[in-house]
Order: structure tokens, then sequence, then C-alpha cells
């Protein structure tokens, strides 16, 4: 499991399905109640709810908002967020609103790309022809749109991460993407890592000041 | 105005007169077709899976349309296309009516009777995949 504390408050985690050890009761019967049968997707869900009470204390009781996102039901201003990609799971906890995205490579975002990029992150996607440059893309709105947690979102006009060209190679990174709404401009602070052929990505903001 | 109205009329006559000939309807999700449910959830759930299954450019219309927009024209772009999250009935007031027209098309309304509000989506299936097809935002809606 790979640890990392991105400010005060804000821990990020991620680890492949099987290095997350631990069950739990009420993850069973909520398998059970929502009828997830496939087999990697029990093991994805599983994996990311121990991996979450791992950062947030083993008497963690996981639910879900009325939008769908996880919440820590018993812990107040504990923001958390989850996401999987085939064989890893990643998790963030933080006091203030968070998201996370992970991705494994795959062409599908190259294929997809005019879907969610803007028209300059389309002309900076020509110019690097680099396809982490639209995975990383892709995670950070992602994450940002996790952040907001409320949807109505358009990826293309409204999120844009800002993601810095000459920092590409590194590992790790980040930057100070926007969320636009209305005439509010939200700034979010994105965490960039690599990790095999999966990017990370978190975004986080203070909602209160906003 | 008049020219929405009869734009919405003219959609909602059209949906009807397709039920009559083939629609099984039920207000909770027991009759829908093989493998929708699924669609549907992960719909909501996987933002990448939802911009791969939004058919685009896609008829429809914007939340409040009105007589300022041209709504004849207007279609559902990547442009304009704001990420769906999954309306529950009790957080949302709304209530939803699923009509099934075939095993390949699947119409959802979500209905707010005490605001005269709702909106509307259509799901077809194509080479096996479930597509959202049509999608009219939330707008005044008058009872037939």
């Amino acid at each position: 499991m790979i640890q990392k504390a991105i400010h005060a408050h804000t821990i990020l985690a991620w680890s492949e399905l099987e290095e997350v050890p631990g069950c739990n009761k009420d993850d069973e019967a909520f398998v059970r109640e929502k009828n997830i049968h496939h087999p990697l997707k029990q093991k994805q869900f599983y994996a990311g709810r121990r991996l979450l009470r791992s950062l947030v204390g083993a008497e963690a009781v996981i639910n879900y908002d009325q939008y769908g996102g996880p919440i820590v039901a018993n812990k107040r201003n504990a923001e958390v967020s989850l996401s999987h990609s085939a064989n890893m799971v990643a998790c963030a906890y933080s006091d203030i609103a968070i998201g996370i995205d992970i991705q494994q490579a795959d062409e599908k975002f190259e294929r997809v790309k005019f879907r969610f990029m803007s028209s300059d992150e389309l002309s900076e996607s020509e110019k690097t022809n680099r396809a982490d440059y639209v995975q990383f893309c892709w995670s950070a709105k992602e994450a940002m749109f996790k952040a907001f947690r409320k949807g109505n979102i358009n990826f293309r006009q409204q999120l844009m991460p800002n993601i810095p060209l000459d920092e590409l190679d590194l590992d790790e990174f980040e930057s100070t993407g926007h969320l636009i709404i209305g005439n509010k401009l939200i700034a979010m602070r994105l965490n960039y890592y690599k990790h095999d052929s999966y990017t990370i990505v978190s975004a986080s903001f203070d909602a209160s000041k906003y | 105005m008049k020219k929405l109205l009869f734009v919405i009329l003219a959609f909602s006559m059209l949906i009807s007169c397709k039920e009559k000939q083939k629609k099984i309807t039920g207000e909770t999700s027991g009759n829908l077709p093989a493998g929708f449910e699924a669609f549907y959830k992960k719909f909501h759930q996987d933002s990448f899976y939802q911009i791969e299954h939004c058919v685009f450019p896609m008829e429809g219309l914007p939340d409040q349309a009105d007589s300022s927009l041209n709504t004849a024209g207007f279609r559902w772009t990547p442009e304009n296309w704001r990420m769906h999250k999954e309306l529950s009935d009790t957080s949302s007031g709304m209530k939803r009516t699923w009509d099934i027209i075939s095993d390949q098309m699947v119409n959802e309304r979500m209905l707010n009777e005490q605001q005269g509000i709702g909106m509307e989506r259509r799901f077809a299936k194509m080479n096996d995949e479930w597509y959202l097809i049509y999608y009219v935002g939330v707008n005044q809606y008058r009872k037939h």
C-alpha cells in the first residue's frame, strides 16, 4: 500500500486489490443487497471499503449520499472518496471536500477525448502527443467532479485542471485547477501520481469558502 | 413559447401512440429488459461509461427551455452535456415512470406533479449495448 499526506489533514492511499486485508459483515450485506455479482466488482468493492477503513478507522460506517458518493456516517467532518480500476483501488480521506480517481492506461481515453477535453486541451494533446496527458486530464476532471459531488457538470467547459506539461515526466506533481459554476470560479488543489501503468489524481478544496 | 409547447406536445403524442402499440408500463423497474438495470446503474456511477454511452448529437431539450432558445434545432453534444447523477425518487420529490417500448427501447419519465415539472430520457439498445438517445431536461409540463 502507498500512502501520501498531501496536507495536514488529507491522506491518499492506493493498493493492489490483494494487498488490502480484512473483511466486514456490513460490506457483505451491502454486496448482497445491491446484487453485486461480478467477482472483480466484488473484489474492488471490498478492497475499497477496507482501504478506506484503514485510513478512517475500523469502526467507520460507510454509507452513500444522495449523489452516490461515499460518506462516513459516524464521523463528523470526514470527507472521503473511492476509486478503482482493474487491479488497483485508491481512496482519499480529508476534512475538506475531496475526490480521487485512479485509471489504468487504456486507449479508450484517446478514443473518447473529444467528449471531455476542451479545445485548448485538445490542442495541447495534439502538440504533446502523449497518452498520459489525456489520461491525466480525464483523471483530474473526474477527481474534481467527485470533489464537487453534486453532478450536473460539463467536463469540457467547466473543469479546467491546468496540467503542467513540463512536469509530466515526474512521478508526482501538482497544479491548481478550476471548476466554473455560473460566475464563480472554484479553485481546487490537484495532486498527480504515477504508479506503473496507472494514474492517480486527487482534487481537494475548502467548500466552506464557496 | 407556443412553438415549444407544440414540440413537447407533439413528442408526448408520439410516445403515446407508440405506447399503445407495444408498451408494458410499470412504475417499478420489475419489467425492465434484461441487462438494462446493470447498464442504468453503471451509467450513473461511472462518468467515463456515461459519456461513452450517449449518442451525440442527441435530440431533446435543455433545462428550463423557453422561447428565447432555438429549441427546434437543439441537440445535446459534448459541448453542452452535463454529467448525470442518479436521481432518487425521495430526494428529488419526483415520481419515476418506466415505459418499456420494446426489449430494445425504454423511456424514463420523472415527474413532480405538485410543482408541475418533469424530465424525460430514452434509452435504446444498439449492437448489444444500451445508449441514451434522447433527453429532455427539467421543464414545466402539461397534463394530457
